[in-house]
């Protein structure tokens, strides 16, 4: 026994595995990315028995052949922990896919590697009416087999107490004798000497099939005689079978898989039939308007009654506050610095009701329908299906949405995804235009919401149209599994729901302070009456009063680069409350619009940068923003002008 | 056998995936598996249900998979 362990936990994709992180990890995780490449790593810890047990949360991946890159971070970590002892490989199994599942289990063995199984969301598939011997299945299998649920805490202790026991145990399941012998032969010419130093550790057995299989990366890294010993054999093979080896190497797993399966498992199939409208062409989209149109009512609901409470608290601390701090300071702390913040923390449950809405819609497995419902109509304006869920996350935030842009594989959709990212309005921007609907169109608030958004998304489908055109590269067509329906993991919701919201937190807590002190100082010194905001202004002033705007107004868009919530504090802040008396509502409606179009915060840029790697197209994507703001807003302001608003 | 493009919802044997192999394999789609066939419209990906598992498939992969 070591005095800690290291336990990985590597399952397909929806199979609950965060769930069981979660339970096993509590309070103890990390989030950070795998070294050189940006997927997210999450680790954690316990201690069971005195024993210090470290758990790294791998990519959730189909296979383990090395086609993306999911799957060769999994592979790679998986191959590492083959060299030492103390690591155990928990492989987390959906109970209800059993039979797809235990194709990744078996590709494990294959390697030489003996995981502990979790048949997980055990609970689901036994309410179903599933039967499962799981004493057949763990003998069948050669291994520990649990029966957990991550949610319902089934079988985490036994879970504990499993890994703490562990010992590899030499599983032999075994294909059939044609593919046996055909891996045999290869793997008796691999000498010790052939095998690159990160595969010494697995099996000939597991070489000798991915080999077969025509893995890339271990052809391409294999010995050419090796690999020519290998196009001999599966020239053999294919003569006796009369197809390819590859897919043969796939279907003797799966009949390895239906012969264990044969007696342990009964009552398999319970699924709904929701999706025959939820995906279908015309339902589908009646069914997607109508829970976007309750999830705003929602938000903008619920989050008038937190805003409204939220701003009398802050009013009654400023009361306060300018009774105790000495009058040097009150104006630069309490106009300034409590203002400046406590008018952007007012949207803090707006922001807080957009996360957690999407998250709920994102557990409950809706949005890989909104998905696959979407595709057709994307994919002709040069985006993806798979573009919907991180354009859909940029209403809460961009810099996610852009992050999550990831798992596009396609190189063309994906840089046109990240470039049209900017263009839906985040929690931020739906600040600035909730604020400025409250005051000047308090009657038609939704209808303002609506029509910038409409503007915007329009602008969006325009420019991924035009980028479609010019950007070289092809379309890629996707196939992807629509998880099931759950209800959805308050626990995980709510926790992933603050830990999002924090950040928007910390902004407000340090950007936005620092921005509205220094928007403070520069309106204050060195007068009051004539200070640098105003110099600032005059300058931007011809061009913003193109699009009706005075300085004032175009100096807070200025300061709305470095966050965007920050163009109310500066409206807040010079117009100390009477912005009525300053702005139309028609400049309210054009600055709404423009401050949603033009550049995103700098920590967009900041993403926009990490994320492509590209100066130029980062510097692309801030000019054409910035450009497409101007004109709209000079558009927009001109028509608006002519029709006598 | 047709390709599963020209098919009506309904349950189907698949016979033949050609070329883009992994994924379908990865997704449990081989010869023999049996898929049905949920949603299908003249533009976008298709649904099918797979087990108990569900799939969308778009159109340019889909016309890969022939089914009897």
């Amino acid at each position: 026994m070591y005095d800690f362990q290291n336990i990985a936990l590597l399952g397909q994709p929806n199979v609950g595995k965060t769930t069981i992180f979660n339970v096993l990890t509590g309070s103890s995780q990390k989030i950070g990315n795998w070294p050189g490449v940006t997927v997210e790593k999450r680790e954690g810890e316990f201690t069971y028995e005195n024993v210090h047990f470290m758990v790294t949360d791998l990519p959730g991946i189909y296979s383990l052949n090395s086609d993306s890159i999911d799957q060769k971070i999994s592979r790679d970590f998986i191959i590492k922990s083959a060299e030492t002892k103390n690591n155990v490989i928990l492989n987390i199994v959906d109970t209800s896919n059993i039979n797809r599942n235990l194709y990744l289990t078996l590709q494990l063995m294959e390697l030489g590697i003996s995981p502990v199984i979790c048949l997980n969301l055990i609970d689901e598939a036994e309410k179903s009416g599933m039967k499962i011997d799981i004493k057949k299945l763990s003998e069948k299998l050669q291994s520990v087999v649990l029966k957990t649920s991550g949610r319902y805490n089934i079988g985490i202790d036994e879970l504990k107490k499993a890994v703490y026991d562990y010992s590899p145990e030499k599983q032999e399941i075994k294909y059939s004798k044609l593919l046996e012998d055909s891996a045999k032969v290869l793997e008796n010419n691999i000498n010790a000497s052939l095998i690159p130093k990160k595969y010494e550790k697995i099996s000939r057995r597991g070489i000798a099939i991915a080999l077969l299989e025509g893995d890339p990366e271990f052809l391409s890294t294999f010995d050419e005689d090796i690999v020519n010993l290998r196009n001999n054999i599966k020239e053999k093979v294919e003569n006796e079978i009369k197809h390819d080896i590859e897919s043969y190497v796939v279907e003797q797993r799966y009949k390895k898989i239906d012969d264990i399966l044969s007696e342990v498992t009964k009552g398999c199939e319970f699924y709904d039939d929701v999706d025959s409208i939820v995906t279908h062409p015309a339902y589908g989209f009646l069914v997607f308007l109508a829970v976007f149109y309750l999830m705003f009512k929602f938000v903008y609901g619920l989050g008038d009654v937190f805003t409204g409470i939220i701003a009398g608290i802050f009013e009654v601390i400023l009361e306060s506050l300018s009774l105790i701090i000495p009058s040097a300071y009150q104006g630069i702390l309490i106009d300034g610095l409590f203002s400046g913040v406590g008018a952007v923390l007012e949207f803090f449950p707006l922001v807080f009701l957009m996360i957690l809405s999407l998250s709920v819609l994102e557990d409950t497995g809706y949005l890989s329908r909104v998905t696959a419902l979407m595709h057709g109509i994307m994919s002709k304006f040069g985006l993806n299906g798979k573009s919907t869920i991180p354009l859909l996350t940029c209403l809460g935030c961009t810099v996610p949405g852009i992050m999550g842009s990831r798992f596009i594989s396609n190189h063309k959709e994906r840089l046109i995804t990240m470039l049209v990212a900017p263009l839906v309005p985040c929690s931020a921007r739906f600040v600035i235009i909730g604020f400025l609907a409250a005051v000047f169109f308090p009657q038609n608030a939704t209808l303002f919401t609506i029509s910038i958004i409409g503007i915007t998304i329009l602008l969006m489908m325009l420019v991924s149209y035009i980028l479609g055109k010019l950007i070289k590269g092809k379309s890629d067509d996707l196939i992807f599994e629509l998880p099931p329906y759950r209800v959805p993991d308050w626990k995980n919701v709510f926790k992933m729901t603050w830990q999002k919201g924090k950040e928007f937190l910390k902004k407000a807590g340090t950007v936005i302070a620092l921005g509205s002190v220094l928007f403070y100082a520069l309106t204050t010194y060195p007068t009051p009456d004539y200070n640098y905001a105003m110099s600032i202004g005059t300058i931007i002033e011809p061009l913003t009063m193109l699009m009706g705007l005075d300085g004032t107004a175009g100096l807070s868009l200025l300061f709305g680069i470095f966050a965007k919530e920050l163009v109310v504090s500066v409206l807040e802040i010079s117009y100390s409350g009477n912005i009525l008396e300053y702005l139309t509502p028609l400049n309210a409606f054009v600055l709404a619009l423009v401050s949603t179009i033009y550049i995103p915060c700098v920590s967009a840029i900041a993403a926009l940068y990490l994320e492509t790697r590209s100066l130029k197209w980062t510097g692309f994507g801030l000019a054409y923003n910035l450009g497409l703001a101007t004109i709209v807003g000079i558009i927009v302001h001109t028509m608006g002008r002519f029709f006598g608003f | 056998m047709n390709c599963i493009l020209s098919k009506k919802p309904g349950s189907y044997t698949v016979v033949k995936v050609e070329g883009h192999g992994r994924k379908f394999y990865e997704l449990g789609i081989i010869p023999g598996s049996v898929l049905t066939l949920i949603n299908i419209r003249n533009q976008g990906p298709i649904t099918v249900r797979l087990g108990n598992s569900k799939i969308a498939i778009g159109r340019q992969l889909a016309s890969s998979i022939f089914v009897i």
